[in-house]
């Protein structure tokens, strides 16, 4: 069995996975496409529900993992070939910056690919990138983050804090028009949202929402809080946005419109900014490392795990793990285990010494 | 709940075909409903909720609720979960009409009509006269029949030009019996139509009524059925009668609302005669109904006039649609044409301006389109 193993993606799951695998003395490589790691999460501001910052969490991760003598971190990398088995996989290489392939044989694979999230200028109504002020929650978040082109700052596209905010939920989720199934952390984020809104500008903040999913630990509690905060819920699913105004009140605001499901009354509520709490969706070029893996993908195009109640983090071909959010979307605590999970498959493959008994060097 | 109410909710589920008990009681269908914004009485979430609730008598007392709907299945196309609260609204009209709780009285008048068109005054079977056989057959339907028999006469000419067999039908399709309730009426229509195709030997009706097409296709899947505008789109237009470039805002009837073919030939046909389109904020498979669907104006004609207003306020120009019915309700307020109108009539520019017909001129027109059918043929 190669003792070398290989990991795609060098978020938090992929970095996670590596550290786990180097920590136990083995060693691995780190493949990321992007010129940096870090993933998604190096854009987030804070998390939910304990609000530290992301970066806090991230950069003694990233830190550990450029210096780790077991990893071997591969930036601006994409994989190209793959061939073999468990035990001896063949994995070609392309190094972006010098155009360079690298052959590496490793004897296991944990793919952390990561998201991407839902388009919604397909949703005419919500008028996304018709009108200015509405983002997505990608840019929000972004926006939050104090290295941003804010410097976490919420602000208008003129320069000004909003004094309204209406965060919708379920915006390609939840639907079988775009995805049917639920992406899980927006209810939460939304929430997140609306305290560091309130924290950081006067606004006024609402939600239009059609449940509140807050499943994980402290995150009901975390409801609670913010809703003390004086968040203004509005059940319902947006039906649009428009910025015809129909009195003063209105005029150069957006204005929502929703019915309030549990009043039973269409409302307009007229707001200086929108978020749109977009769908988590498998990446564009999922279906490019499926094939490369063998791997298998849901009718939700996620990859498939093996068995979705024993073998959450192993699929159909030996050797071959996934974890985190290209498997669904989920938490970051979700995302960790799964990680942590993959590794502990890959360790003991290597403690069975599975397969050929040679040992190759990291080059 | 007891054993009564589950009843109901099942029956209906049935008869509508929907999946009721998917329902989360969002809001997307009364946040985006035109009725429901025009009229807060009309909240088609609360009205799923109803029937899931197997509420039979409070529906029963309220019989407007379900015959207020414009059947215009934007519900459908915003629902998350795919419901069409259309549908429900139908099967519950339709169960209404079984227990002799339905039509109501204010559908007098569309009973009337629907015997009309049944009667020797209009119903009329012709094959095409300068050919042996019938290939196809024109199906102008009763409400451009009612409007225009100027413009169901020239459609047929052009088509027979262009496609040598083509017979004309002229009939009630069975959409009026289904919308207000009498199902079985709808299925005899049917069938009756299907008889008559047979009978000149065509195999496929074309329609330019969006209504028409939709029914005929439902009720017999095997049946072939095209769209006027898809026809024309690939035979070509007629020459030109005077258009010069104007600019119309188009409207899409809520019947069309899933025909692609239709929403791109119609495009098409007025990019060829060199009008400029105003698309409307809700057009294609998010058009608004123009107020007049669902035969509620049986109930309270007003409320057309408000919802057909909601719609016009999207648009800055003369209205042109390609539905009969879509243009008259507009023509109440401001300038509307029928695509077939930019097409064959040559006073399309004074007429633009002219009234809708209401009931006796439109049973007037039918009559009128008939015998002149008739007398062109003794001829």
């Amino acid at each position: 069995m190669n003792t070398n193993s290989l990991v795609v993606g060098g978020g938090i799951a992929g970095i996670q996975a590596a550290l786990s695998i180097a920590d136990a003395g083995y060693k691995v490589y780190l493949v990321e496409k992007d010129p940096r790691i870090g993933g998604h999460l190096a854009e987030h501001g804070k998390v939910f529900p304990t609000l530290d910052s992301a970066l806090d969490i991230l950069t003694p991760e990233m830190t550990r993992v450029e210096s780790h003598p077991n990893i071997g971190l591969m930036i601006s990398s994409e994989i190209e070939e793959v061939s073999g088995h468990i035990g001896n996989f063949k994995v070609k290489i392309r190094e972006k910056a010098h155009d360079k392939v690298i052959e590496v044989s490793v004897g296991s694979v944990i793919l952390a690919t990561g998201y991407d999230v839902f388009d919604p200028s397909v949703i005419y109504l919500y008028g996304y990138q018709k009108y200015d002020n509405i983002f997505t929650s990608v840019e929000f978040e972004r926006m939050c983050s104090v290295t941003g082109s804010t410097g976490g700052q919420i602000l208008l596209k003129n320069g000004m804090p909003p004094e309204s905010v209406a965060i919708v939920h379920c915006v390609g989720s939840r639907d079988k028009n775009y995805h049917e199934y639920c992406s899980q952390v927006c209810c939460m984020y939304a929430l997140k949202y609306s305290h560091l809104i309130m924290e950081k500008t006067h606004a006024q903040v609402y939600q239009m929402y059609i449940d509140m999913r807050c499943v994980g630990e402290g995150y009901e509690e975390f409801y609670n809080r913010r809703s003390e905060d004086g968040v203004n819920f509005i059940r319902g699913k947006v039906a649009g946005v428009t910025d015809h105004a129909l009195t003063e009140e209105e005029k150069a605001k957006l204005i929502v419109c929703v019915e309030d499901t549990l009043l039973g009354s269409i409302l307009r509520v007229p707001v200086d900014m929108i978020i749109l709490c977009v769908a988590i969706e498998p990446r564009a070029d999922a279906e490019k490392i499926a094939t490369l893996f063998s791997l298998s993908r849901r009718e939700d195009g996620f990859f498939m795990e093996r068995n979705a109640r024993l073998e959450p983090v192993a699929t159909p071909t030996d050797g071959i793990f996934i974890a985190g959010c290209c498997h669904g979307p989920k938490d970051i605590p979700h995302t960790v285990a799964q990680a942590k999970a993959a590794a502990s498959e890959v360790l003991i493959l290597l403690s069975q010494g599975k397969g050929l008994s040679q040992r190759e060097e990291v080059s | 709940m007891n054993k009564k109410d589950l009843e109901f909710k099942n029956d209906i589920a049935a008869r509508s075909g929907e999946i009721i008990n998917r329902c989360i009681q969002c809001g997307a269908c009364t946040g985006n409903c035109l009725l429901a914004n025009v009229d807060a009485s009309f909240n088609p979430r609360n009205l799923a909720r109803m029937t899931l609730l197997g509420m039979r008598d409070y529906l029963w007392e309220h019989p407007e609720i379900p015959y207020s709907c414009n059947i215009c299945g934007f519900c459908k196309q915003v629902c998350p979960r795919g419901l069409d609260i259309s549908k429900i609204c139908l099967a519950i009209r339709e169960k209404l009409v079984e227990e002799a709780r339905g039509p109501l009285a204010g559908h007098k008048v569309m009973d009337e009509d629907l015997d009309f068109a049944r009667s020797s005054a209009f119903a009329l079977t012709l094959p095409d006269p300068d050919t042996a056989e019938c290939r196809q057959v024109w199906f102008p339907g009763c409400s451009l029949s009612g409007y225009s028999p100027l413009l169901a006469i020239k459609t047929w000419d052009y088509l027979r030009k262009k496609l040598p067999g083509t017979g004309i039908i002229l009939g009630c399709c069975g959409t009026l019996p289904e919308i207000i309730g009498r199902k079985s009426v709808y299925w005899e229509l049917s069938k009756e139509l299907q008889a008559n195709v047979h009978k000149l030997g065509a195999s496929e009706l074309i329609t330019g009524c969006p209504d028409c097409f939709c029914t005929i296709k439902a009720a017999a899947p095997n049946f072939r059925v095209k769209g006027l505008y898809e026809v024309l789109a690939e035979v070509g237009i007629p020459e030109e009668i005077g258009w010069s470039g104007e600019t119309f805002s188009l409207h899409d009837p809520c019947k069309a609302r899933w025909e692609k073919g239709w929403h791109e030939s119609v495009r098409i046909l007025l990019n060829r005669m060199g009008c400029q389109i105003e698309e409307l904020r809700h057009s294609k498979e998010l058009t608004y109904c123009c107020g007049q669907g669902g035969l509620s104006v049986g109930l309270n004609p007003f409320r057309v006039l408000n919802l057909a207003s909601e719609r016009l306020a999207e648009a800055h120009f003369d209205m042109v649609s390609y539905c009969a019915g879509c243009r008259e309700t507009f023509a109440f307020s401001k300038p509307s044409l029928h695509i077939l109108d930019l097409l064959f009539n040559p006073n399309w520019k004074r007429d633009k301006t002219k009234k809708p017909n209401l009931v006796e001129p439109r049973r007037k027109n039918r009559a009128e389109l008939k015998s002149q059918l008739e007398t062109r043929q003794k001829v």
